[in-house]
């Protein structure tokens, strides 16, 4: 410590090992503040399965397409707290498939920034995301839909978990006809 | 040119080293401490930012200057002597010469 240098250098060794301290604990205290998640409502209002072209430069090809209205009704309160910076929540509808067993594509999300926007309750909301898949055939598969979500904190990792699930199947294809 | 020279090396005597280590090492400590459980408390990380910034703040302006208490106990050399140091002049092993063995 006898001269500046040496001192700016000491400073700034000591202070990155604090901080570093100070962010484990940061990071730590929020497993004990995580309280558990409420109820989850997922309803699925109504399914439509069509056949088109899509606005996609991959494909030229006519493509089966979900559309899908949905129920949502979710507190997310209970994951805020101090170290909690945003939650990326999403619905996410899962089938199987003749070709692949297991299909997730997701149909609706939102970002919550804060504890005052945490209580989701919507009605009737159309879904944000059209579902196509890659064998191109999904209709008639019995579904399940999903609520997820992503909890960002301030310091530490990043943690995922789901609930509430609502059951639903694709109908079979809607034609121009009827 | 000298005095520029002076306060960049910004040299502090012995006692002033072992004050800078202890204030370096206690006050980040302090602020570590206070920041973080002032942001649990209040349940906003953002305090534990700004206090933990604020504090380090302090250390720096404590610590890196060669503030003039940093030198309040100067080392005492012994005067230089007036010419050249002899074998009598020189304290060390009393003076026992060790003979060569033949």
């Amino acid at each position: 410590m006898h001269s500046t240098l040496v001192r700016i250098q000491n400073l700034f060794g000591f202070f990155t090992s604090v901080t570093f301290a100070v962010g484990l604990l940061v990071a730590a205290s929020s497993m004990f503040l995580q309280k558990e998640m409420g109820d989850v409502k997922v309803n699925v209002r109504n399914v439509e399965v069509v056949k088109g072209y899509q606005n996609q430069y991959y494909t030229s090809r006519s493509t089966e397409q979900a559309f899908i209205r949905f129920d949502l009704e979710a507190d997310l309160e209970p994951l805020f707290h101090w170290n909690t910076k945003q939650i990326f929540a999403y619905l996410t509808a899962s089938y199987p498939g003749r070709k692949y067993e297991f299909n997730d594509a997701i149909i609706w999300d939102i970002i919550i920034p804060s504890k005052e926007k945490s209580k989701l309750k919507l009605r009737n909301r159309r879904a944000k995301y059209i579902i196509n898949d890659v064998t191109n055939r999904f209709r008639e598969q019995n579904a399940t839909l999903t609520f997820g979500w992503n909890i960002q904190p301030h310091v530490g990792a990043l943690t995922w978990n789901e609930k509430g699930a609502g059951s639903f199947s694709f109908p079979p294809l809607k034609t121009k006809n009827n | 040119m000298d005095s520029i020279q002076k306060i960049i090396d910004g040299f502090i005597d012995f006692e002033g080293q072992r004050i800078t280590e202890m204030l370096t090492t206690n006050i980040l400590i302090l602020t570590g401490a206070i920041s973080w459980i002032v942001g649990f408390i209040l349940q906003d990380v953002t305090y534990t930012l700004y206090i933990g910034l604020a504090g380090s703040l302090l250390a720096v302006l404590a610590v890196i200057p060669p503030w003039p208490v940093y030198n309040r106990h100067p080392l005492r050399w012994l005067p230089a002597g007036a010419g050249t140091a002899t074998d009598d002049s020189v304290e060390g092993d009393g003076g026992v010469k060790v003979k060569k063995e033949e």
